[in-house]
């Protein structure tokens, strides 16, 4: 059966990018950073793979499209990272359990408590019992289930517009990211989510030679196209220089989920991020569960709701975050009707509206955010019949037709174009990346059928190439959290590379040096150097 | 033009031949510090720093836990002894440019010259077809690339071999080419690293109504782009739309994605 068979007025294209850098330290048995794949798994990925068997179960059809990011495919199918979350989440229901009979007496925060208990075990039997470790395999099996459409991204998430000086870097950071898809979801990756939304002018070829039929602009991006595309961003362009289709990102129904100021995730309501038992309880008490040598970190146990700006702060109650999640659906689910019939009215067909957001908005820093989605699900399909979810292939291969225009240079980055990514706390990497990335090319030139060590030591290269390449670590640095640790990765890579580099040009590769390398920084285990020919 | 937040603010201004242009440049001591030169390294000095864990020696259980028992040095360089300059878009206002000029070749172009060092970062313009432009003449007398009157070219005046600037674009939508140049006394310039041509593009906020272009298939479009481009589909004009009301003001949503709770 055609599941578009009911003539909506309009289509919305929900997209969640999922994206963590690499970090991965075998070479510690902590390391504070690893956290944030193992939040964003219990706050994140799992309830949102428990939010889908959920809609299955109750015969809810929906349609997401999905990118999962090369770095975050390899960290869900590492061993060492998957028994590591597995210690992370029972050290959680750990001090769960602990924090029920703290809260014995205390009735405002022990359904809280109770609530935090179920979650965590829902999350160790998904990912231990369910999914035997590999969370991966569940967003496949939706993939599999039409369900989910799962796009690739680039191959560590480098900003491409800042790489553009040397086409080979942009695409090896493509063709890498296609053969990791390949990989673990045993297709080929029908759109990519550009890293940051960074689009440049004759990117689309390089897309193109990827076999890459789709990707997302920033709205401006396609407003200001060259010419100006009729449908604005509710229809996709066709790039001129190569066959790739570019939808556009919808500001409005950005804004209302990701507005800081007016957004959803700001209401009063909401269970506040920042007031984590992590920071508030006796040292003692919490030492345990937080970094070995007695940084308070968030633990994931949160009491307190949004409630205002001040620091005092009302008790978190589930129920209540529960309606106002269900009336922020509705709300949500109206205004896309409301646009949807005017631009019906205008265009000669039914408008995309493309609503892309951070998948770890959903949960981790929203945390009723994986609700609100099934809220928004199951009321497109039960309350009305303006709209449907639709993934972009679905909507090129129904709508065909579009108009022919060449995108402009954009991000959805602050400012909407490289500004995050050359910035003053941060612009001082390019020098040597662009130097490492003409060494990569050089080198793959010179030595196309390297064998043995020469051909590891080439991979390797390329690993750290990539690996420094990643956005995340200008990013942290030019926002300045964690700039330590973005400052020592980004320096580890270059020296890395630049000591395999000095090996190979004067023949002296040190086995033992790249074998660690290899097993440290393990991520694309078949990635071919050539890529960069 | 708006300054953009968290750059340094304009320091000097530096200028030939030409109306002033602001620019924003690194802290002096970050310029100095990228300055120093290594005079024995040819290729580049890292040190072996990694360690095995066999190598650290009886480390107590406690510290062998929380502490890694390899690292990776950090060390890297700070020049790379070539000549280049690079120059990336930072927005529709803005480049960011960076370069290096070998201390050997610097070395002997001021012998060559006779003079002391005098560099200068050079901005030259692309002619555009329609321009009355004259041509640059290499030393063989071949055509190298056209350029509007060099009179218009921009030069700022840089102190180092090493450095970085962040550069008001003069006019978007047009193509620059980026030049390190050491200026001689006799007036001439003597190229020591130059950058391929560089297009910026306008940040136009003139959003069209309705236009006229034709839709494209996309069977025809993704199974041969080339013969489709001959075969456009025209359809039928949908009417005029209102893209105030399809887009709101686009301009208060750029960025929208920085997400803070």
């Amino acid at each position: 059966m055609n599941r578009y068979e009911s003539n909506p007025k309009g289509y919305l294209c929900l997209v969640l990018h999922a994206h963590l850098p690499f970090v991965r330290h075998p070479e510690c048995d902590y390391m504070m950073e690893e956290n944030w794949l193992y939040e964003a798994l219990t706050e994140t990925y799992l309830p949102l793979l428990s939010l889908f068997d959920n809609l299955i179960d109750d015969g809810v059809p929906f349609r997401l499209t999905m990118s999962l990011t090369p770095p975050l495919c390899s960290m869900l199918s590492d061993s060492l990272l998957q028994e590591r979350y597995l210690r992370h989440i029972n050290k959680l229901i750990e001090l769960a359990e602990k924090e029920i009979e703290r809260t014995a007496n205390q009735p405002e925060f022990h359904s809280t408590a109770q609530f935090y208990l179920g979650r965590f075990l829902m999350c160790r039997n998904l990912f231990e019992n369910v999914y035997g470790g590999d969370v991966l395999r569940g967003f496949k099996k939706f993939q599999d289930s039409g369900h989910l459409e799962i796009i690739t991204c680039g191959a560590t998430h480098g900003f491409l517009p800042n790489m553009q000086l040397n086409p080979n870097a942009v695409r090896a950071q493509i063709i890498t990211a296609v053969n990791s898809y390949r990989k673990f979801l045993d297709r080929d990756p029908a759109g990519i989510w550009l890293p940051e939304c960074g689009f440049y002018p004759g990117l689309e070829m390089i897309l193109s030679e990827a076999k890459i039929r789709y990707f997302f602009a920033e709205t401006h991006g396609i407003l200001f196209a060259d010419p100006k595309p009729q449908f604005g961003v509710f229809a996709p362009v066709y790039c001129k220089g190569a066959p790739v289709a570019a939808f556009g990102r919808d500001a409005e129904s950005s804004r209302q989920v990701w507005s800081s100021q007016e957004g959803y995730p700001g209401d009063p309501a909401y269970r506040d991020f920042y007031r984590d038992i992590g920071f508030d309880l006796d040292m003692d008490y919490i030492a345990p569960y937080i970094d070995p040598i007695g940084i308070r970190i968030n633990t994931g146990i949160k009491y307190y709701r949004i409630t205002n700006k001040s620091a005092d702060k009302l008790p978190y109650n589930r129920d209540d975050a529960m309606r106002v999640a269900a009336m922020h659906a509705g709300n949500f689910m109206f205004n896309r009707e409301k646009q949807a019939e005017y631009l019906y009215s205008i265009m000669d067909r039914p408008p995309i509206i493309v609503a892309p957001y951070d998948a770890e908005l959903f949960g981790h820093w929203w945390y009723e955010g994986p609700e609100w989605l099934n809220f928004l699900i199951r009321k497109i399909e039960f309350e009305q019949n303006n709209i449907q979810m639709i993934t972009p292939s679905d909507y090129l291969s129904l709508y065909p037709s579009n108009q022919v225009a060449e995108p402009s240079f954009s991000s959805w980055g602050e400012g909407g174009y490289s500004d995050v990514w050359l910035h003053k706390n941060n612009d001082w990497i390019y020098r040597h990346l662009h130097r490492m990335e003409e060494r990569m090319v050089e080198l793959a030139r010179s030595k196309p059928l390297a064998e043995g060590i020469i051909k590891r030591a080439l991979n390797q290269m390329a690993r750290e190439l990539l690996l420094a390449e990643s956005s995340d670590w200008a990013f942290i640095m030019k926002n300045g959290t964690m700039v330590q640790y973005a400052v020592r990765r980004t320096k580890e890579h270059i020296a890395n590379f630049l000591r395999l580099y000095e090996d190979i040009c004067s023949d002296r590769v040190d086995e033992n040096f790249v074998s660690l390398l290899e097993s440290h920084n393990n991520i694309f285990p078949e990635i071919d150097y050539n890529v960069y020919r | 033009m708006a300054r953009k937040s968290g750059r340094n603010s304009p320091k000097k201004t530096i200028h030939r031949g030409v109306a002033s242009k602001d620019f924003y440049r690194k802290d002096k001591n970050q310029l100095r510090r990228r300055h120093k030169f290594k005079s024995h390294s040819h290729r580049l000095a890292l040190q072996k720093k990694y360690f095995l864990e066999s190598e650290t020696g009886s480390d107590s259980q406690d510290t062998k836990r929380n502490s890694p028992i390899y690292s990776f040095s950090t060390d890297i360089p700070e020049y790379y002894q070539e000549s280049y300059i690079c120059a990336l878009p930072i927005n529709p206002d803005f480049l960011f440019t960076y370069w290096e000029i070998s201390p050997d070749y610097v070395a002997q172009k001021i012998k060559e010259a006779e003079t002391d060092l005098n560099l200068f970062l050079r901005i030259r313009k692309k002619a555009s077809l329609e321009n009355d432009h004259q041509t640059d003449l290499s030393d063989d007398g071949d055509d190298v690339s056209p350029f509007v009157k060099p009179e218009e070219d921009i030069k700022y005046l840089i102190s180092n071999t090493i450095g970085d600037m962040v550069i008001e674009i003069p006019d978007t939508e047009d193509s620059y080419v980026m030049e390190i140049v050491h200026a001689s006394e006799s007036g001439d310039d003597i190229l020591l690293a130059s950058h391929e041509i560089i297009d910026t593009f306008s940040q136009d906020s003139e959003v069209v109504l309705y236009c006229n272009d034709d839709l494209v298939d996309a069977n025809e479009y993704f199974d041969d782009k080339e013969q489709c481009s001959q075969e456009k589909k025209t359809k039928e004009s949908i009417g005029e739309l209102d893209y105030k009301l399809c887009t709101k003001d686009y301009r208060q949503y750029l960025g929208s994605a920085s997400y803070e709770n």
